[in-house]
């Protein structure tokens, strides 16, 4: 019997595959801009073709900018590609070492002129095709088109959720120190499209988008009273949240929208409120004599990261949506500001002063494995895209006695702490916030 | 060749006999004839069977003046593969119809699914292309110098690395059980044959004793230096990838398989890069496969099937 | 009609001298002679107070870094403010609070708020009319010294106190 089951087991380990096969393990790899090769895309025409240059444009300099691809030099290109279908030729993708290839056309209906754009990505090392779609829209949305072909394409490619069809609004500024106009300005994450919102007239400051996309929350000083509005960014219009006594400031919203968390400042203390918007009935979740302000939840809408002075300097703390179980999370040398719950949850974002000088940095909700990922003279005020990948900040340098300088621009880093970007706006720009995906 | 001749300080060409010019003229006209066929090839990308394109309704994205931002539009995420026809394995050679003459230009109707392959012989097509491959050898090289920021190398070093010299000093076999790669690995494989178990499969000896320790680290070294992971990918430093691939006896990568692939994208998109990492390292010239080929050769048995693990560690990312 | 014009240049002088002595609480006050619920501080506009108040006591308390503490030079600059605000009964004070740019905006929101309200409730502690001070935070906001140096850091940690 024993040499049955001794022969039942030669025989059915001689099946594992793992027996009759050369082991080897790898273990780590290297992390390098992944070589795309894009041609431009087809179209017929050369209205059509001005089009699909630019689509083919906003696409590679999306994938760039993300810093995790790199478009491989058209030059370099071997086959030519007529249309959507035309099979790719491996080898000489394989050739310029492009390890994705990506090319599509561009196709006006006659009729209802609407633009149909298809596009094809391949593995060209393993010989596969990994997405093929067709989008149709109207003309004047060729970004937004190209922006979530980007996202597609860098899904396929990362398998996390692309953060390129997405607006930010952010306070555009100008002037000398002494006499700042700012105003709540909107433009697409690459910097095109930049509209304003308000004139200018009133200082405001420090907006947040809502998770319905078409709401921004923002603090500003008209009619001389300091304090939290809301303004649908596609109407323009605005509206004063709730009428409290004393200053409110520093609002957020909460991930399904309901409510607002900010600070209500009483003689002379802040705590933190809800603001529930359709009642429009606060509650309080801080009562303390401390400074209690920039609260954050986190996407699950079960906590909140605030920054306290409570225990004698600026600080971050966690506390539940109730209010209760308040922790403090930050420990290190130098002190914690303007907390942002990444929407993957897995960081807070903060701007940390340390001997005079600025950071960005970045921790997880338990407070540990703090890694700072930017610096300046003054850098401040994080925001996440929505894959919680990437950070957008302002940095500002420093002004003269005449009030000329100070200029402050945008910038968005890798959560790695790589690929600082500059992003250019129309004049200076501060207290950036970065919408949901908007599709 | 008509000369020219000087007739009194004047150069006047001599009149070309009526034969030769029937001649030029039939060489050119073969010349050109000949010239349009290749270009009908060159140009005219053989039309292998292509899949299907999935269609998505953006229509309703509208843009007004202001940013009319449009209520969320998932597009179907269903994958094409139920509705393509797969593209064939590298082994089969695509094929075409020279009949097929579509214009090179966009067809206003949507993107049809694949058609069947039609027999004709390939060679014209590679002939048309091969001129252009040696200058292709430099864009390689320029990627280096052209990114503006890019994360540095983070190559983990595995601890009893020793590069090429053990490999050409000696030929001979070194009998020794293939250890697990170090300090990473805290438990044994479940699966791996303990020499005394006295269970071993094919009759070249034991396949567990073929490599030495730095012939594997060699091996594994390469395999990740043609490994192109993203930085940041959540969740990569639990990953392990599972691979079988299949060489031929001259060291060139046959098949290359996932074993254990799931539905969480970012495992599928660290599987691929792990699956290309071994096509790209395949397709060097000095893929790490060849060794076993040049050195190994007799006991092909023993390596014509490769079992390979992948895991990315979360240091080499970040 | 000598007489008459003279009458008329002297009442419309005399009344013009009256507009100009008006206090806050003629232009800007309430009933009880505090600070109107309705009045939209961006308008308000200088008047002969605002300036009597500059060239009569100190109105504005610098603050140490990061703090709404009220010094000692502090504290008698507002002791001098409020026996002011005593003897021009009329009169309503709006306190700016201030902070310098090395901090982060919501919070200087927040600490230019304390700063403010630190000045208020000592002179309410002297005795002035709660209503009669009105508050506002400008955070990092309208420095009112210029440069990004430590000595125009410190001149504008304040709370200003602005006369009407």
């Amino acid at each position: 019997m024993w040499k049955k089951i001794g022969m039942l087991f030669l025989i059915l380990m001689t099946g594992c595959p793992a027996l009759g096969a050369l082991r080897i393990d790898v273990t780590g790899a290297i992390s390098e801009p992944t070589p795309v090769a894009m041609p431009y895309f087809n179209a017929s025409g050369w209205r059509q073709q001005n089009i699909a240059d630019s689509i083919t444009d906003v696409i590679a300099a999306d994938l760039e900018r993300s810093g995790l691809f790199r478009i491989i030099d058209r030059d370099a290109y071997i086959q030519k590609i007529h249309s959507v279908d035309t099979h790719p030729h491996f080898a000489d993708w394989q050739a310029v070492n492009a390890h994705a290839l990506v090319h599509g056309e561009i196709n006006e209906d006659p009729v209802s002129g609407e633009l149909r754009v298809s596009f094809r990505l391949w593995d060209v090392y393993a010989q596969e095709q990994m997405e093929a779609k067709v989008l149709s829209t109207t003309p004047d949305s060729w970004r937004r088109m190209a922006h979530i072909i980007a996202d597609q394409i860098y899904e396929r490619l990362t398998g996390e959720k692309g953060y390129f069809d997405t607006k930010v609004v952010f306070i555009s500024e100008s002037g000398n120190q002494a006499n700042r106009m700012k105003r709540l300005a909107v433009m697409d994450q690459d910097g095109a499209n930049v509209q304003y919102l308000t004139d200018g007239k009133d200082i405001v400051l420090t907006p947040r988008f809502s998770p319905n996309m078409r709401e921004v929350t923002y603090f500003s000083y008209k009619d001389g009273r300091p304090k939290v509005y809301i303004m649908d960014i596609v109407t323009g219009k605005s509206r004063l949240v709730g009428d409290f006594p004393g200053m409110t400031f520093a609002p957020r919203f909460s991930p399904d929208g309901k409510k607002l968390v900010m600070s209500l400042a009483t003689r002379g203390n802040s705590d933190i409120y809800t603001v529930d918007l359709d009642s429009l009935k606060k509650k309080r979740l801080t009562d303390h004599p401390a400074i209690d302000t920039s609260p954050s939840f986190s996407p699950d809408g079960q906590r909140i990261v605030f920054n306290s002075d409570r225990g004698g300097t600026q600080q971050l703390y966690v506390m539940d949506a109730e209010g209760k179980n308040v922790k403090r999370i930050s420990f290190g040398s130098g002190t914690y500001a303007t907390p942002v719950w990444s929407p993957r949850g897995d960081y807070i974002a903060f701007t940390k002063i340390e001997e005079n000088q600025f950071h960005i940095g970045l921790m997880r909700p338990d407070g540990s494995g703090e890694r700072l990922i930017a610096n300046g003279f003054l850098v401040e005020a994080p925001t996440f895209a929505p894959n919680g990948r990437v950070v957008m900040f302002f940095r500002q340098v420093p002004s003269d006695e005449r009030g000329r300088g100070g200029a402050s621009k945008l910038y968005s880093i890798d959560v790695t702490g790589y690929n600082e970007r500059l992003i250019k706006t129309p004049e200076d720009a501060s207290d950036p916030t970065w919408s949901p995906l908007l599709h | 060749m008509p000369k020219l001749w000087h007739r009194r300080g004047r150069k006047v060409p001599e009149p070309v006999p009526a034969r030769s010019f029937l001649l030029s003229l039939g060489l050119h006209l073969a010349v050109l004839g000949l010239m349009f066929f290749q270009i009908q090839f060159g140009t005219h990308t053989p039309k292998e069977i292509t899949p299907a394109l999935m269609v998505v309704d953006l229509t309703k994205v509208q843009l007004a003046d202001k940013t009319n931002l449009p209520p969320k539009i998932k597009p179907d995420k269903t994958p094409t593969k139920p509705v393509a026809k797969p593209v064939p394995k590298p082994k089969e050679k695509p094929k075409v119809q020279p009949k097929e003459n579509k214009t090179p230009r966009v067809n206003a109707t949507p993107p049809k699914p694949a058609k069947a392959p039609k027999p004709v012989p390939q060679k014209p097509v590679k002939d048309a292309v091969s001129v252009k491959q040696t200058p292709t050898a430099k864009p390689q090289k320029k990627k280096a110098d052209s990114k503006p920021k890019t994360p540095p190398k983070k190559v983990k070093q595995t601890p009893s690395e020793n590069p090429m010299d053990s490999l050409l000093k000696s030929v001979r076999k070194i009998q020794k059980p293939l250890d697990p790669v170090p300090s990473d690995m805290s438990a044994p494989e479940v699966d791996e044959v303990p020499v005394s178990n006295g269970i071993e499969g094919g009759k070249e000896g034991n396949l567990s004793r073929l490599l030495t320790i730095s012939e594997q680290d060699l091996i594994a070294n390469q395999l990740r230096r043609c490994w192109n992971v993203n930085a940041g990918v959540a969740g990569v430093e639990d990953m392990i990838i599972e691979i079988s691939a299949t060489v031929g006896r001259d060291g060139r990568v046959k098949t290359v398989k996932i074993n254990n692939m799931k539905n969480d994208p970012a495992f599928r998109t660290t599987a691929e890069s792990a699956r290309r990492a071994v096509w790209v390292c395949d397709k060097r010239e000095d893929s790490p496969f060849k060794i076993l080929a040049e050195k190994y050769a007799s006991q092909y048995d023993s390596w014509k099937e490769l079992f390979l693990r992948f895991n990315p560690l979360e240091e080499s990312v970040f | 009609m000598f007489k008459q014009v003279l009458g008329i240049v002297c009442g419309a002088a005399l009344l013009s001298a009256c507009a100009s002595n008006d206090q806050g609480a003629d232009l800007y006050g309430n009933a009880n002679g505090g600070w109107s619920d309705d009045v939209n501080i961006s308008d308000l506009s200088a008047t002969d107070t605002t300036a009597k108040f500059n060239e009569e006591v100190t109105a504005v308390v610098y603050f140490p870094f990061n703090s709404s503490d009220l010094t000692g030079e502090a504290k008698s600059y507002l002791s001098e403010q409020a026996a002011w605000l005593k003897d021009n009964p009329r009169a309503l004070i709006l306190i700016e609070g201030r902070c310098d740019e090395r901090g982060t905006r919501e919070y200087n929101l927040a600490l230019g708020e304390r700063r403010a309200n630190a000045a208020r409730s000592y002179l309410v502690a002297k005795g002035i009319a709660a209503d009669r001070i009105r508050t506002i935070s400008y955070g990092k906001e309208k420095p009112v010294v210029l440069g990004s140096t430590p000595a125009a850091w410190a001149k504008n940690r304040n709370a200003t106190t602005v006369a009407y």
